[in-house]
């Protein structure tokens, strides 16, 4: 095998379910072909209509359809909490922050009582 | 430190080449737990494992990630991952794109097992369990620690693939 297109989770399910671009094209109706093919090799990311279509189409939420891309921004978003966690002071800005990142590490640390 | 999401480019998936061996030395030299291999080393599994061991390049030329793997002997059909990496903050993408590629390896090849190792209290071990359960359908199961330090553990994937699910 030499250089390919990189594969996506996407590209597998649309195969799993035995469509063919085109074919998903026509039932999604707001994304062309040409567009499910750059959503597959990670061409361009989807706007947030492509993404909840797909979502609709594939009857699976948007952060498991686009792995890679979900996880980059949960890390993203880490990262920064625990930046701005050590930067916090006492501006009138900071004090809704530090009540966030409190209760999201509260919930992290006991799952179950957010439910 | 750049901590934005990257923007897709079209990136490509190929074979490794001696011009990628420096960028894959200092990529692994940033991680403790990973040894550095050498281009003699890389240079014997790329000519003996060609199709275990790959890069991510994005349009730009720039590469961004790579992977090195063997097949194993025992037990037989199964694959171990020597290493995975890539550049930040392209990981969470390139485990992404390298699950993909691993499950085209194993449908070529008719691997059963796939093999790797990583402390258990990874952050990529939960990116790594979801896409499994996504591509394989399978469990990523802990297995014993790895006896020469390093903190990290061995984990299996049993594949089983249908016959519908395959080519």
């Amino acid at each position: 095998m030499r250089t390919s297109p990189v594969g996506t989770y996407l590209r597998f399910l649309r195969k799993k379910h035995g469509l063919s671009q085109r074919a998903l094209a026509e039932i999604l109706g707001a994304v062309s072909e040409s567009q499910v093919s750059r959503h597959e090799r990670s061409g361009s990311l989807p706007t947030i209509i492509a993404a909840l279509s797909y979502q609709v189409v594939f009857e699976k939420p948007v952060s498991e359809i686009f792995p890679g891309l979900y996880h980059a921004v949960e890390i993203s978003i880490e990262e920064r909490l625990d930046e701005r966690a050590r930067r916090l002071g006492d501006s009138a800005t900071d004090g809704p922050i530090r009540e966030f990142i409190a209760r999201r590490a509260s919930r992290q640390a006991n799952p179950e009582d957010s439910e | 430190m750049n901590k934005s999401v990257p923007t897709p480019s079209s990136p490509q998936i190929r074979p490794i080449e001696a011009k990628d061996f420096a960028f894959i030395r200092s990529l692994a030299a940033e991680f403790s737990t990973f040894t550095v291999p050498s281009e003699y080393l890389l240079w014997f599994l790329t000519r003996f494992h060609p199709d275990y061991c790959r890069v991510i390049e994005q349009s730009n030329g720039n590469v961004t990630a790579y992977f090195l793997a063997i097949p194993t002997s025992e037990p037989r059909n199964g694959i171990a991952i020597w290493q995975a990496a890539a550049t930040k903050p392209d990981h969470a993408f390139a485990l992404e794109y390298f699950a993909v590629y691993l499950r085209s390896l194993v449908e070529r090849s008719g691997v059963k097992d796939v093999f790797f190792t990583m402390p258990a209290d990874s952050a990529s071990l939960r990116l790594i369990r979801s896409l499994a359960g996504h591509f394989a359908e399978c469990e990523v199961v802990q297995l014993k620690s790895v006896p020469v330090g390093q903190g990290e553990y061995e984990f299996r994937l049993s594949i089983h693939l249908n016959q519908s699910e395959s080519g």
